[in-house]
């Protein structure tokens, strides 16, 4: 083994770990801003109780992803110093502005969004927790942004001492593939906590527990799930379509196509053999390939022979980790329509088997989240930046036992830490339920009515001295 | 106008590592502090002084990471390799620390098992940092300024060890000072104390690097042990004995303020004393800042991003310790 494979094992560990985290945070904290809106212009405390017990899974993960993120981007220099003194002026600048404009944004409200409950007023906690929600969209924004750019590298050059230097920033930050693939994950984040929520609302609707809030998010979550899903199947064949423009290896590698051909076939299931460069178990739809990629059912598809062996991912990894999130994603689609029909029937709320259905499906999210990335990450081998830098060469000359010491630990902490214990709390948070809190919750409500009735002289209060009946203004 | 964008993003990095170093420091030093402060009451309002605000704390090491990454890739890419192994045990350590604040609110009969991760977390980061600052003094040696042929034990020596030990008691002292503001009664009592201790300890450990650095190689010699130098930079070991003495009297006479004012002057002069020892170098002695920066239209790029959000983030978080000011004297739950 060398270390430049450790390292890339242990950057594929780290990631995996840590993409977990982020996306349910960004869904979750989405799903707050909706549930504390709602409270605020309902003052109903059942949406408090939801919000409260939500931001508690919402502080759990989002301090996972804080931990694990700072691992990541250290990382770059420890493992991948080349990688950093090649694309350093692009890539690094893009993570400055990540911290500048989503890191500094989440973290300096976070506090007033997770203990500020009773400190300050509720239309700045609310302000804070939308805060929140935009620092981390917009820190996905900016990975993302980072990341495609290393798949669809753009408005660079090569100065003289063979680094990639920017040659128009807005060009880098908007490439072409930045827009399609933010999209992509943002739906994706916002799926992932929406089947997460659904499944833990199952839960309790199975169990006959704190059936009032769980009705209300799981009434919700099937919407929302029936609204996002096929929006989602539309943007990931947008992707496919640009991915397949600009990285027409890739996709065969996803597509399992070896050969170049006109009117390729969808392959549903294959195992790809590399020795033989061929398919082995073929099972396939004629032509549909060419037509979902360009919309022409007899277009041309380049193949993956059409490289040498050294320029190709490996075919079985990227062919089946796509196939797993296209899979996900139906069965997540789905889920959310026959709950849809279900609810049509008014049956949705009862039915034992759908409840078990959800909560089997809750984690798909993730899953389609996990093996999407790994099929476009391990996709966009052998470059780290696709097409100019080659991962091996860009590695740092660290030393095998030192990567191997530091992979060892970091399985054994992450296995620990993030395996074990975070589901340990995860799961004692849920068992745990909102209800319970009731008796907080109507302490916070007292609160609130005593803020907003107190603060008389505050312009923002349109509620001014009046009964707490009265609908206020929410701006 | 020809600004210096190189030296102004320097000045960044500085800004950035010096707020981390004070803001995270009492975080941290809190973790080391645990030992010392048995009663579980005790350490849940340790703990609740500094749950708002950590994550912005630790905030300013992503900042600084970025901007080096960023602005510097070049001496990025040549010192991290070469801090590899203290650079991990600080990443882990600080993964066990994070990780505490969430998971001991959550755990009951394990509260213990989170203490403990959030004191060796704590005090392994800390310690990590020193290093890092020590092997980053002694400079990087004749290392060729690329990411190639790294030399892996350059970071195990006496001195980073002196350091990292020093780093510790520093973290400890702004913990105390902090505590001593946040908290009241027997446990404000207790960080007058220990804040005494802790003062002093600083002091002999400052004094051993100041001591020892001119004495680490020819290039430190010349910087600080020359004649018609000497005067000038004999305002500085000046300064910070008088801030000293100054921390130790107002953690004597129970000021709250003082004593965190005081400590963090003497930041400041350690800073300042490190600066002269390396500058122009960012990689000492190897390679000057000047030689590590990015093009200067990337500089620029990032710098009108750092221009226009520096100070709305600035206010964030003085907004986030303003509304989380005052005294702590229930622990915090969601």
């Amino acid at each position: 083994m060398d270390s430049t494979l450790l390292s890339r094992i242990q950057f594929g560990f780290t990631m995996t770990a840590h993409i977990i985290y982020p996306s349910i945070s960004i869904g979750v904290v989405t799903f707050l801003v909706i549930f504390e809106g709602l409270y605020l212009y309902t003052r109903d405390k059942i949406y408090l109780s939801i919000c409260k017990f939500w931001t508690k899974i919402f502080a759990l993960t989002f301090g996972m992803g804080v931990v694990s993120g700072i691992v990541m981007e250290f990382q770059f220099g420890t493992n991948w110093g080349g990688f950093s003194e090649k694309v350093g002026s692009i890539l690094g600048a893009l993570f400055t502005y990540e911290v500048l404009t989503a890191f500094f944004i989440e973290s300096g409200f976070l506090g007033i969004m997770l203990f500020g409950w009773r400190r300050v007023h509720p239309y700045l906690h609310y302000c804070s927790t939308c805060m929140v929600a935009f620092g981390t969209t917009l820190s996905a924004f900016w990975v993302l942004s980072a990341n495609s750019w290393m798949q669809t590298p753009y408005a660079y050059r090569w100065d003289g001492a063979g680094n990639l230097v920017a040659d128009g920033w807005w060009d880098i930050i908007f490439n072409p593939s930045t827009i399609a693939r933010f999209t992509h994950m943002l739906l994706s984040c916002y799926i992932t906590a929406t089947f997460l929520i659904l499944g833990i609302s199952c839960y309790y609707l199975f169990f006959n527990q704190h059936t009032k809030t769980a009705k209300i998010c799981a009434n919700f979550c099937i919407i929302a799930g029936c609204v996002l899903m096929p929006t989602q199947l539309m943007m990931g064949h947008h992707v496919g379509v640009v991915i397949h423009e600009y990285q027409p290896i890739k996709i065969a590698a996803m597509e399992g196509i070896w050969e170049t051909q006109r009117g390729a076939p969808t392959i549903l299931f294959a195992i790809p053999n590399q020795k033989t460069e061929s398919n082995d178990y073929v099972l396939e739809i004629p032509k549909l390939a060419s037509y979902l990629n360009t919309g022409d059912w007899n277009a041309k598809m380049v193949g993956m022979k059409s490289v040498p062996k050294e320029d190709r991912p490996n075919a079985f990894i990227v062919f089946w980790t796509f196939r797993l999130m296209v899979g996900a994603g139906l069965g997540m689609l789905f889920v959310a329509y026959l709950g849809l029909v279900l609810k049509l029937m008014n049956r949705h709320l009862t039915s034992k088997i759908y409840q078990v259905l959800c909560m089997l499906a809750s984690p798909l999210g993730l899953l389609a989240i996990e093996t999407g990335w790994m099929s476009a990450e391990i996709g966009r081998q052998p470059w780290a930046v696709y097409g100019l830098l080659r991962t091996s060469d860009v590695a740092s000359q660290v030393s095998v036992s030192q990567v191997m010491t530091s992979l060892i630990c970091l399985i054994i902490v992450y296995g620990l830490i993030f395996g074990y214990f975070f589901t340990k709390y995860l799961l004692k948070v849920i068992h745990k339920g909102p209800d319970r809190d009731m008796d907080i919750v109507e302490h916070e409500a007292l609160a609130f009515n005593y803020m907003s009735t107190f603060k008389e002289d505050d312009p923002l209060d349109t509620s001014k001295g009046k009964s707490n009946k009265r609908k206020p203004k929410v701006d | 106008m020809a600004i210096d964008l190189a030296l102004a993003w320097i000045g960044i990095i500085g800004f950035a590592v010096i707020m981390y170093v004070i803001l995270d420091g009492f975080d941290l030093g809190i973790g080391i502090l645990f030992p010392f402060f048995p009663t579980k009451h005790h350490r849940s309002l340790m703990l609740s002084t500094v749950i708002p605000v950590w994550d912005g704390n630790q905030t300013w090491l992503v900042f600084g990471g970025a901007c080096m990454y960023g602005a510097f890739p070049k001496a990025f890419a040549s010192t991290m390799p070469v801090i590899y192994f203290p650079m991990i045990m600080m990443l882990i350590a600080l993964v066990f620390r994070g990780v505490a604040f969430e998971f001991r609110m959550k755990a009951t009969r394990t509260m213990y098992l989170w203490d403990i991760s959030f004191c060796l977390g704590s005090s392994l980061a800390a310690f990590s940092q020193g290093v890092i600052l020590g092997t980053y003094v002694q400079g990087f040696g004749p290392v060729a300024p690329s990411y190639a042929s790294v030399p892996h034990y350059q970071w195990l020596t006496a001195f980073s060890f002196m350091t990292g030990l020093g780093t510790m008691c520093g973290y400890v002292l702004l913990a105390c000072c902090w505590l001593v503001i946040k908290t009241t009664g027997p446990l404000q009592k207790k960080a007058f104390l220990y804040g005494k201790y802790a003062c002093i300890a600083v002091a002999a450990f400052m004094l051993a690097f100041s001591i020892w650095t001119p004495f680490l190689g020819e290039v430190h010699f010349d910087r600080w042990l020359r004649l018609e130098k000497i005067i000038y930079l004999a305002v500085l070991p000046l300064v910070t004995g008088i801030l000293f003495c100054v921390n130790y009297a107002s953690l004597h006479y129970r000021k709250e303020f003082l004593p965190m004012l005081s400590a963090i002057g003497i930041f400041l002069c350690g800073a300042v004393g490190i600066v002269i020892s390396i500058y122009p170098y960012i990689v000492p002695h190897s390679m000057t800042i000047h030689q590590a920066a990015s093009p200067q239209h990337a500089l620029q790029f990032m710098f009108v991003g750092a221009c226009i959000s520096m100070p709305v983030l600035l206010f964030f978080t003085a907004n986030s310790y303003y509304v989380f000011r005052g005294k702590v004297t229930k622990p915090v739950h969601y």
